[in-house]
């Protein structure tokens, strides 16, 4: 592209394009990217034994072939969730307080930049980072495809998720790196609270129901729809649970499924294939449900099993897995779209904090 | 003559901790300004509410027209701001370094190659247009901050401790560079500790002590409120010294004429008689802070 063309572009945020510049000359941008998709490989290659293994012994099935892929897709994305999880609060946390350690703050702010300017580039930089990671393990998400059993709006669905989670964990390091001064600290809030959105969450439902003793109606998993986890776990709800393979987001469909109910025991088949699930009822453990073959939402395609939601009248109503379209929700709206929200309402009050915090003048602040 | 800079009654108080207190100073437009005083005197902090960084307990202020807790985007239009600290970017050229600030003032793309250019030429880093920011030497550091400060073409350049830190060549480009910038019409409000440097480059000096502004105007003028004149010495050929008090450089030329032409005397040294800046500071300050 010509000098001329370049300069007739819309500006960059002046922010994004130096951070990305300085972040692509660093020392330690391959060796992020390399390990990624390191630890990518090694899972893809990893489930996609194992699901041979199990599946293939007696010559090629669809369904074998389909449950192989989706296990192979889910492993993936609940690792490509976890790495966010780890590389998101490292890069970002040091946006604001590593300005301030360098001394470059106060340059940065008396320019006629707007504060909601420079959390866009500081926001920017870290999520096309990630855009770049996800770019870069296009090739391992697309092995599924291969194998099968995955349709590609799923997919997108499965890395919008991975976006989502980025941006949330990355407004809200923002805003930890805004608060604190020192980039050692904000880093470590940043990952408490990661962690606490993670794993506090599940801690918090198991407290809330520590109380009815395994009997009783569960409490609603308000907290879990924090969890972006449990909401991707609703994304892929509905398509894994009884498939015959061991789902990473399988323990938390069990807990936004079983709304009132535990299930106590899946009845096997000699096979191993799940043949009904039983949960506590008012008189000891009776079977609630059974796997039944049904088609693949979504168009033509080799049939999948489902959740057949049998036993009493009452339950199917208490129950918060909503029979028509096997989605968890809460108080009538879908949880995945009770997550999305509370996600975005957090993301919003860190970076209303973070532009507040890095607005000029200051009333208190020292020089 | 139009004022650069203005304030009134000017307070910042942390708690009951008054850092500047009740500040009137007057910079008039293209002058070379000298704010001056130990250390905690409120300099830094004086500097900071006139580039919008921090907002003033009370009081007014005026920059370039416009008040900075009001309208810190005009101010910051029109105001470039070197702190005393020196930060710079990791895996940035010294040309791409100018570029971001120049883009972070919204200037136009096209304009970019003419002005960095001017500016590595005006603080001297041309050679080291392609260098890594962080290689530069802390002298070369201070002057590309000066170039970043410079970028949207300011009237007024406020610069925080300049000097501190380097080496007396490093000094010396300093202040051949900041006559540069006074013959280009700028307004400079400079603080410094070397008194020296201030008394050579500065037109107007600002005494302040523990947030409270003891003198101000042309040094000078200072001596003269302060000693009701300003000692001159007058050496006659033949060895024989006179002393006299006059105030002001006109009554100096009056004197030097009435000697001379008058009254025929030999005059071979006319030279005022500790009016130094350094004897000033001593003069005015008390050493309630160093």
């Amino acid at each position: 592209m010509s000098r001329g063309a370049l300069a007739a572009l819309p500006p960059v945020n002046p922010v994004l394009a130096r951070e990305l510049k300085q972040r692509m000359r660093g020392r330690h941008v391959w060796l992020v990217v390399t390990l990624y998709l390191a630890v990518l490989a090694v899972i893809l290659r990893w489930v996609y034994v194992a699901s041979s293994r199990d599946e293939f012994d007696g010559g090629f099935d669809v369904l074998a072939s389909a449950t192989a892929g989706r296990a192979i897709f889910q492993w993936l994305l609940f690792f490509m969730l976890l790495l966010v999880c780890f590389i998101v609060p490292g890069l970002t946390a040091g946006a604001i307080s590593g300005e301030r350690e360098r001394q470059t703050m106060i340059a940065l702010q008396l320019t006629l930049l707007r504060p909601r300017s420079i959390v866009v580039g500081k926001l920017s930089a870290s999520l096309a980072f990630v855009a770049l990671l996800i770019i870069a393990s296009l090739p391992l998400v697309t092995v599924p495809f291969l194998v099968g059993g995955v349709s590609v709006p799923e997919v997108v669905k499965g890395l919008w998720m991975v976006l989502a989670t980025a941006l949330t964990l990355a407004c809200l390091s923002l805003a930890c790196s805004a608060l604190l001064r020192r980039t050692q600290a904000a880093t470590v809030v940043a990952y408490g609270l990661t962690l606490g959105l993670v794993l506090g969450t599940l801690l918090f439902y198991g407290a809330q129901n520590v109380p009815r003793r395994g009997i009783g109606p569960r409490p609603d998993p308000w907290v879990l729809a924090l969890n972006p986890f449990a909401a991707t776990a609703d994304v892929v709800q509905g398509r894994s649970g009884p498939l015959g393979f061991a789902s990473p987001f399988g323990p938390l469909q069990e807990l936004l499924r079983l709304g009132d109910n535990d299930r106590i025991g899946d009845v096997m088949s000699g096979s191993g294939h799940i043949e009904a699930f039983t949960e506590f009822g008012p008189e000891g453990p009776v079977v609630v449900g059974r796997p039944v073959p049904v088609p693949f939402p979504g168009g033509p395609g080799p049939p999948g099993v489902g959740f057949d939601v049998g036993g009493p009248p009452g339950f199917v109503q208490s129950d918060p897995v909503d029979a028509g379209d096997g989605h968890v929700r809460l108080g009538g709206v879908r949880f995945l779209v009770v997550s999305l929200w509370s996600w975005f309402v957090m993301a919003m009050i860190a970076v209303a904090v973070t532009i507040r915090r890095i607005s000029l003048p200051a009333s208190r602040e020292s020089p | 003559m139009t004022t650069a800079v203005r304030t009134v009654a000017l307070t910042k108080r942390y708690g009951k901790l008054a850092a500047v207190d009740d500040l009137d100073l007057e910079v008039p437009e293209g002058s070379v300004f000298g704010l001056i005083g130990p250390n905690g005197a409120g300099k830094s902090t004086t500097f900071a509410i006139l580039a919008s960084i921090l907002s003033p307990t009370s009081g007014a202020v005026e920059v370039a027209g416009f008040d900075p807790s009001l309208d810190p985007r005009s101010v910051r239009r029109h105001l470039g701001y070197m702190p005393d600290v020196l930060g710079v970017y990791d895996n940035l050229q010294v040309d791409e370094y100018l570029e971001f600030f120049a883009a972070a003032h919204g200037l136009r793309r096209s304009s970019w190659p003419g002005l960095i250019d001017g500016l590595l030429e005006l603080v001297g880093l041309e050679v080291k247009r392609e260098a890594m920011v962080e290689s530069l030497s802390r002298g070369m550091k201070q002057r590309l901050a000066l170039a970043r400060a410079l970028v949207h073409d300011p009237e007024v350049l406020v610069l925080d401790e300049p000097a501190s830190g380097l080496d007396p060549r490093a000094r010396v480009e300093l202040r051949t560079l900041l006559g540069e910038l006074r013959a280009m019409g700028k307004t400079v409000v400079i603080s410094s500790h070397i008194l020296t440097e201030m008394e050579e480059m500065c037109t107007h000096v600002a005494i302040m002590e523990a947030g409270r502004l003891l003198a101000a105007g042309q040094p000078g003028e200072i001596g003269d409120r302060l000693r009701g004149g300003h000692g001159v010495v007058v050496r006659l050929a033949g060895g024989e010294i006179q002393r006299y008090t006059v105030t002001g450089e006109q009554a100096q030329r009056e004197l030097l004429h009435r000697l001379v032409a008058d009254e025929g005397l030999p005059v071979v040294e006319f030279r005022e008689e500790g009016a130094g800046l350094e004897e000033l500071f001593m003069e005015v300050t008390e050493g309630k802070l160093q």
